[in-house]
Parts: structure tokens; C-alpha cells; sequence
């Protein structure tokens, strides 16, 4: 047997001063007799024979005694180990975590798990009912509590495994609810343990079983993947790759980097136990592609950390029609290479122009013909979106909005404007750059089309002469064209993570689909696509008449990758189990057993006392 | 009134015997060792078997067809002493026995000629009533023992040293509870050096032999206060039965090596059949 709460045999010291008040003289009658002569001598007999005697005289004493060791061991939660006895109502809770297709020798961590599960099961009676929940990244009921045993057993071969770290909390905490709300509920984890602290959950005085699964230590897996731009390079990608082993041994592995599954670059690399590698690889940035990264270690068991993905979009042109153009603006444009300049006039400019623009920029008046082209409008110019009113002088800068596509690595604190326009007229267009005196860069989609929009002559502004005038009017550019400049990659998430992306005005139809090809669901809603189900690491595709995106899903989860299992979970300080294969083993407590016994002892006591009494 | 007139009457036909032969300084009416007599005509008594014929009453026996022995003053001069244990442990009815018992005795001892004493001690002689003789003394004697009341320690063998020899031959009576602090053996040695013959009646409350008591008392001595903390259990009782065997036991080899005659006596046995049948069993009274 062991105490769970050893702190409440301190009870006991309450033993003392009740054997102090139990010899105490005031408890005695006083009884006068002819002579004490031959009660001396008796008791001289008594004391000579057995010192311990005087306890054994005093019964109620004796109980009393044993009654503060019941309950003082009852205090520190006594337990015994037991096997596991499953019956009455059962919680199964399966983690379906990522470090659960570790690959064991009888197969993955989440079919042992299973079968362990379908075993217990046969323990159940016909009366006798079962919950199945998934733990993952998000907590399942699977099945509700069903006397069904057979539902049960097909629920359970029914789970499948994520490529999604997971958290074995919510599903306990959801767990303990339904023991609280229901008596003699078991509650069985099948798990390889995870890696958060469950320290601070209160398990009460829940029936938790713990069954861990797995025996494997030694993996390796990828646990970080960044792409991005070298510096002041438009045809060069960087690509960081970090591996960690989280193993007990030294690890010798490969990284090897394909772009539409062509190899295009491999380096070795040695890992030390519990440590993290990174690796740095340049690319190419010609081409639109799918980098997939594959590490390959000497021993390894989980496989779903060793490939990591990452879209590439290659940096390409836009054409770019200027209307009116000024030489500072011209001369901006220029020194980006991705720009083709068109230069026309407000007088000369045909249709023809603007549809082979990818956008526009009108320095003085926004031509009629702009129709449904995006444009922007470097001044506050007739004819576009915004009405002018009176003049403002003196404007200073307060603030803009530093996300924003068009003000990306642009410095606005500072810039002097001489004067700026009041706008007596907006179709909706948000102000991107703020004055004490109003908006000076306006952003936002009219009518379908985007429009860029500034409220003041820049020629009226030092902004031209600073270094962000150039920036400024490429990031306008790329924006007005939709194009990613500065990361050349899409969008990459966490496997589990939910997939936001801006859809063009009026889009309702696409298909989004997994790294199988599977058709997913697809929620659009203001404008927006939210996929959920990103479970599984790949590339995803999403497809429709005005949008043609991919984005990467990837574990890229340290505690994933981390597949050692833990053989005992601690709660409230007090680990509750502990499993040994097959075999559960649990600690029984018997505190209520120790409880009744003290009754019993009261009983006792008040019997023996009342004899005294009569007596 | 000490002992019933029915007892009285009983009593009337008894003596007290001897068991010894005691060298008397006078003839007595009992057995001597010296030859001659004292012509002194005192009393008359009722013939018992192995009376000296010589001295049978002719006279009474034609007159009153009845057998009766003349006594002659010498055959009067055994005294009885009754020693009286008037310490406080005799409080109760073990001084009430010792009175009741003392009077029958000194009664059947008036009744016969005997001279009877009366000696109250407890850590001293608290009083001495000298020997007093025939039927008439027997209300004095009453009286005496009646005004006997429970005080004091025990010290019999301190008390005894301060004790008369008594003239002539002399039987002694102790009725006490024997809870002397110093010993019986000293007390009882004393008394010895005091009388011919001397008979302890070993007087105790059945309480004191099978007591009652139970559960946690403190005891308190009646005669030096002593306070005792005790814890009555089976276990306890087993050990005071054990202590009063082994005191009865010490009390009887005393006695036995002192010549003295030891009679026990729980106050809850009947007066008359103590007097009537077992000490007339052991010779004291016949």
C-alpha cells in the first residue's frame, strides 16, 4: 500500500495530549477505602508484570487511538495497486496526436492504442455503458455513452490518426465533467503521454487510468521551415530548415530540398541528442513551384516530421501603365525590374493601353476609360474616386497603417507636406496614411477594382526625396497588381491551423482541395475562405473562376517530434497511474474503507463506553 | 442492644474453653496443674461432661432434678480480655461485628465466672476497662463496647506494650481488620507477652476480599489519608485477590508461630452461627 497525501498522518500527533487527558487525575473518583495496603500491593504486581498493561486496562483508550490512526491514514489517501477492473461507465479517450503514427513494432502507436482500448472492452457487461473521445488538436465525442459495445468497438477502429499536435487537457477536462455529472464513471487515457504539464488539473476524486503507449525513443523530425528573400535579390530565395533529434543518441542526417520534385539541393548534418539543427539553403526564384523538404536520419520512427512544404511564387513582371507621368515618378518605377513602363497621356490614352496594363497610375486626371482596371492616383485628381474640398495646409504625418501592402519597409514619420485636400467625397476607400488634418493615402476596392489614391501633390511633399518615394510607388504597384514582393512564397500553416484567405469581390464558387486531391469544405463568408480542415501536412489548392492559390501545411511541432512516451502522469501532485503493457495497474484508493472502519471504531467506542457506564 | 436477648439466652448455657493448659494463679474452673482449692463457695454453674463429680450440688440436684457444679472463688480467676481494634480502617461494620462478637463473648465469659476487660486501642491503649465479673457486669460490658467509636491509626504492637499483665490466667481477644502499618507480628507478639492465650478474630468486609470497585478512582486511606490512583480492570482484581491470598497466608504462618489461634471472619457471617456452631467447633465456646 502507499499514501497518496502522506502529510495526513500528522494527524496523529493529536494522539498525545488525548493519552495525556485520558491519565489526566481530574478524570478519576475519588473512592475512600479502610486501607490501600493490599492495593499497593496488587498494583505493584500489575506495573511489575506488564508496564504496557495500563493501556490495556483503559479500552476506550485503545479505541480511541486506533480511531486517530484510521483516520489519520485515511487523511493521507492510502492506496494499493490494482488491475484494472473495467465496468459500470466507461470513458475511453484516445489521443490521435501526431506522435501517435509513431511507428512501434506491432505497428503505430495509435493502433496499439486501439487494440488496448478493444481489449478492455471485452471486460465490459452487457449493462455497462462506454464514451469513446479523440484527443487531438481539437477534442471529439466520438460516441456518446452507448451500452452498444459492438458501436464502441467499431467507433474505436474507426479513429484515425493527425499530422496535428495535440492536447490531452481539453478531452480530460471534458472527461472529468461527465464523471462529475455521473457516479462511478473510469475514465481510461490511452496515450502516449504528450508533452504539456497537466500538474494543475483537478482530478478530484475521478477514477483515471492511465495507459501509456509506445516504447520507442528515437526520432528526428523538422521543426521549423522559413522562405523567404534574400536581401536585395529579386531571383534568390533563402530556405531554413531545422531539425531537431529528440532522441538519446547522435543522429547523422540528410535534408534534401526538391521544387516541383526535382532535387535541387541535399547537405548532411550531424544532431546531437535533444539538440536543433539549422540549415540554409538558397534557391532560385524563377519559377512557381512546391518546395518539399525530406529529412532522412539514421533512426527515426515518427514520419510525418521528416517532410516539411513551402509554395513558390515566382517574382515576376507587371505592366504598368503611367498617365501623365512626372520624371520623379517615372524615374521610381524604373529601378524596379519587375516594371514595364507605358507612359501615355490623359489626351492620348486608348483602351487598348489600359487593357494590356496590369494597372494604371494617373498623375493629374483619372481618365473615364479606366473602367474596371485597378489604378492608382498620385495626387488629388479629378475624375477618380475621391471628391477634393479645400486645401489644408501644414498636415503632419500621425500615422499609417505599417501592414499594408503599399507601405511595406516605407517610413512616413517625418514627411513634410505642404498642403493636403480635404475629401468631400469617399466611395469607401481607408485611409492608409493619417494626418492631424485628415487622410493623405487612401486604399481600398471600388466598383471590383482596387484603387490607391493620395491626397496630396507629392511635389507639395518631401516625399520624393526620400529613399521610401521609390519603395512606396513599388509596393503601390505590386499591390494594384496583387503580387507578393517581398516573401515570393505562399501561405504556410501549422497542420491543424484554419486557412484564412480574402476572396475577390463576388467569388462563390472554388474548390479547395487536400494534399490527396480530396475536395475539402470550404467556408466563404464576407469575402473571406476559411478552410478547417488542415490536417494533414501537403499542399492544398484552392481553385476558382477569379482565385488560384496553394498553401503548405506542415507539423513543425517540437512536441510532436519529441515521441518519447511518459509512463506516469502527474495530477494535482499526484500520480494516479502508471501502466506496465498490457497489464493496467492503478492505485486504488481506500480512504472510504479506512473511513468505515473509524465508523465501526465510534461504534465500538460508544458500546464500551455505555457498558462502562451501566457497569 | 449489642447481641438479642434470644442470644443471650443461647448463650447462657456456654463457656469458653481453653486450649491450653495455662498455669493459673488460682483455681479456676477450669483445668489446672495446681493442687488445692479455695474453699470460698462462689456460683454455681450447670454440669457439663467431665466435671469433677465431687464438686456436684446434691442438694440442687434433689431440689431442682437438675445437674449444677459449685465454683469456688479460685475457678473464677481467668480474666478475658477483649482488645478492640478502634483505629479508623475499622469504621463500618467491622467495628459493629467486633462489638457484637466481643459482647457475646465477654457475656458467655460474665456467664461462667470469668472476669472480663475491655481494651480499646488503635496506635495506644485509647482505654482500658479492667476485668469485671459475673452476670450483673455483663450491661457495664455492653456499654463499654457501645461507646467504643472508630479514630485514629494502627500501632497494636505500641498499643500492647502500654497493656496490664493480667493477673491470673488470661485469655485474649483481638477483633481487628489487621491493617497495621508496622506488621501484624509485632502487634500479635505483644499481645502474646499479655494473656495466656490469645485468639485472633481476623474481621473484613467481603468488599475488602472480592471488592467492587471498577474503573479509574483514587483511593483514599481512612487512617493516613494516603491517596492512591488506581485503574480497576480483571487484571487488577486478579492481583489484589492474589495480594489478599498471600496476606491471609502471612497472617496464618504468624499466628501459627506465635501460637496464636486465628479465626477469619467476613462481617456478612451470621453472628450466631460463628458463635454457635464454628467456634464452638474449634473449642472456643462450649
Amino acid at each position: 500500500m502507499s499514501l497518496l497525501s502522506p502529510w495526513g498522518l500528522a494527524l496523529g500527533v493529536l494522539s498525545v495530549p488525548i493519552i495525556a487527558l485520558y491519565f489526566l487525575k481530574w478524570r478519576r473518583q475519588r473512592h475512600p477505602v479502610p486501607s490501600t495496603f493490599l492495593w499497593q500491593q496488587a498494583l505493584r504486581s500489575e506495573q511489575t508484570a506488564r508496564p504496557f498493561d495500563r493501556f490495556k486496562r483503559h479500552p476506550l483508550l485503545l479505541l480511541q487511538l486506533l480511531l486517530l490512526l484510521v483516520l489519520s491514514v485515511a487523511l493521507a489517501r492510502p492506496s494499493v495497486s490494482s488491475e484494472l477492473r473495467l465496468n459500470g461507465s466507461t470513458i475511453v479517450i484516445i489521443d490521435i496526436s501526431a506522435s501517435m503514427m509513431t511507428e512501434e513494432t506491432d505497428g503505430t502507436r495509435l493502433k496499439l492504442a486501439i487494440d488496448e482500448a478493444l481489449n478492455a472492452l471485452y471486460q465490459l457487461d452487457t449493462d455497462d455503458e462506454v464514451m469513446i473521445i479523440e484527443s487531438g488538436l481539437k477534442t471529439r465525442v466520438i460516441l456518446p455513452f452507448t451500452q452498444d459495445i459492438e458501436s464502441a468497438r467499431r467507433a474505436l477502429r474507426g479513429v484515425r490518426a493527425t499530422d496535428t499536435p495535440g492536447s490531452l487537457r481539453p478531452a480530460l477536462q471534458l472527461a472529468l465533467a461527465m464523471a462529475r455529472a455521473k457516479s462511478d464513471v473510469e475514465i481510461v487515457l490511452y496515450s502516449d503521454g504528450g508533452d504539456e504539464s497537466l500538474a494543475d488539473l483537478n482530478v478530484g476524486q475521478a477514477a483515471l487510468h492511465f495507459v501509456s503507449i509506445g516504447d520507442a525513443r528515437e526520432n528526428s523530425g523538422i521543426v521549423a521551415l522559413d522562405l523567404r528573400q534574400v536581401p536585395h535579390s529579386e531571383r534568390q530565395r533563402e530556405l531554413l530548415v531545422s531539425a531537431q533529434n529528440s532522441g538519446e543518441q547522435p543522429q547523422n542526417a540528410s535534408l534534401s530540398v526538391f521544387i516541383n520534385d526535382s532535387l535541387v539541393d541535399q547537405k548532411n548534418t550531424l544532431i546531437a541528442p535533444g539538440a536543433v539543427s539549422t540549415t540554409l539553403f538558397t534557391l532560385g526564384a524563377e519559377e512557381d513551384g512546391v518546395i518539399r523538404v525530406e529529412l532522412r536520419a539514421e533512426v527515426d520512427h515518427l514520419a510525418s516530421d521528416n517532410t516539411a512544404y513551402a509554395v513558390l511564387k515566382a517574382a515576376g513582371g507587371h505592366q504598368i501603365l503611367l498617365v501623365d507621368p512626372r520624371p520623379l515618378t517615372v524615374r521610381a518605377l524604373s529601378a524596379d525590374p519587375r516594371t514595364q513602363l507605358t507612359l501615355s497621356t490623359s489626351e492620348t490614352l486608348t483602351k487598348a493601353q489600359l487593357s494590356r496594363a496590369d494597372a494604371v497610375l494617373f498623375e493629374r486626371t483619372v481618365s473615364p476609360l479606366i473602367g474596371g482596371k485597378n489604378y492608382g492616383v498620385l495626387g488629388p485628381a479629378a475624375g477618380g474616386a475621391l471628391s477634393f474640398g479645400a486645401a489644408i495646409d501644414g498636415p503632419e504625418v500621425l500615422d499609417w497603417a505599417h501592414a499594408h501592402a503599399a507601405l511595406r519597409f516605407v517610413d512616413w514619420s517625418g514627411v513634410a507636406v505642404a498642403r493636403s485636400y480635404a475629401i468631400t467625397a469617399n466611395p469607401g476607400l481607408k485611409a492608409i496614411v493619417h494626418s492631424n488634418r485628415g487622410p493623405l493615402v487612401l486604399a481600398g476596392t471600388v466598383n471590383g477594382s482596387r484603387v490607391l489614391q493620395l491626397a496630396f501633390d507629392p511635389l507639395e511633399s518631401d516625399l520624393p526625396m526620400r529613399v521610401g518615394w521609390p519603395v512606396f510607388l513599388i509596393n503601390a504597384v505590386s499591390w494594384l497588381t496583387e503580387r507578393e514582393q517581398h516573401s515570393g512564397h505562399g501561405e504556410t500553416l501549422h497542420s491543424g491551423a484554419p486557412y484564412v484567405q480574402p476572396l475577390p469581390e463576388g467569388t462563390t464558387d472554388l474548390t479547395v482541395r487536400g494534399p490527396t486531391g480530396r475536395p475539402l469544405q470550404a467556408d466563404i463568408n464576407d469575402g473571406l475562405l476559411r478552410v478547417q480542415d488542415t490536417h494533414s501536412i501537403g499542399v492544398y489548392t484552392v481553385d476558382g473562376p477569379d482565385i488560384h492559390e496553394r498553401f503548405a501545411v506542415n507539423l513543425l511541432s517540437p512536441a510532436e517530434s519529441n515521441i518519447r512516451p511518459k509512463r506516469r502522469l502527474s495530477f494535482d501532485r499526484s500520480a494516479k497511474a502508471e501502466a506496465d503493457g498490457a497489464v493496467i495497474t492503478y492505485k486504488r484508493e481506500l480512504w472510504r474503507s479506512f473511513g468505515l472502519f473509524a465508523l465501526l471504531i465510534l461504534l465500538i467506542e460508544w458500546a464500551v463506553w455505555t457498558q462502562k457506564e451501566q457497569a | 442492644m449489642l447481641i438479642s436477648t434470644r442470644l443471650m439466652h443461647l448463650l447462657g448455657r456456654l463457656s469458653l474453653g481453653s486450649r491450653r493448659r495455662a498455669p493459673g494463679v488460682r483455681e479456676g474452673g477450669h483445668r489446672s496443674n495446681r493442687r488445692g482449692r479455695s474453699q470460698e463457695f462462689a456460683d454455681h454453674r450447670p454440669y457439663v461432661p467431665g466435671d469433677d463429680l465431687r464438686f456436684l450440688d446434691w442438694h440442687l440436684l434433689g431440689r431442682l432434678d437438675s445437674l449444677w457444679v459449685k465454683l469456688f472463688e479460685e475457678e473464677t480467676d481467668r480474666v478475658i480480655t477483649l482488645f478492640i481494634d478502634s483505629s479508623n480502617s475499622m469504621s463500618g461494620e467491622k467495628l459493629e461485628y467486633a462489638r457484637q462478637l466481643a459482647a457475646a463473648i465477654g457475656y458467655v465469659g460474665l456467664n461462667s465466672t470469668d472476669r472480663v476487660a475491655v481494651a480499646e486501642l488503635n496506635d495506644g491503649v485509647k482505654r482500658y476497662t479492667p476485668p469485671r465479673r459475673g452476670r450483673s457486669s455483663a450491661a457495664k460490658v455492653f456499654q463499654t463496647l457501645e461507646s467504643i467509636h472508630p479514630g485514629g491509626a494502627t500501632d497494636l504492637g505500641h498499643a500492647a506494650q502500654a497493656l496490664p499483665r493480667a493477673r491470673g490466667t488470661s485469655i485474649g481477644l483481638l477483633f481487628s481488620d489487621g491493617y497495621d502499618p508496622n506488621g501484624l507480628e509485632p502487634a500479635l507478639k505483644q499481645l502474646s507477652r499479655r494473656v495466656d492465650e490469645l485468639h485472633f478474630f481476623h474481621l473484613l468486609t467481603p468488599d475488602e476480599v472480592e471488592p467492587t470497585l471498577r474503573g479509574d478512582l483514587t483511593l483514599i486511606d481512612r487512617e493516613t489519608a494516603e491517596e492512591l490512583d488506581i485503574s480497576v480492570s480483571p487484571q487488577m482484581l486478579r492481583h489484589y485477590r492474589e495480594a489478599v491470598v498471600r496476606w491471609f497466608s502471612e497472617t496464618e504462618r504468624i499466628t501459627r508461630k506465635l501460637g496464636v489461634h486465628y479465626t477469619r471472619i467476613s462481617t456478612d457471617l451470621d453472628l450466631e452461627h460463628l458463635l454457635m456452631r464454628q467456634l464452638r467447633r474449634q473449642g472456643l465456646l462450649r
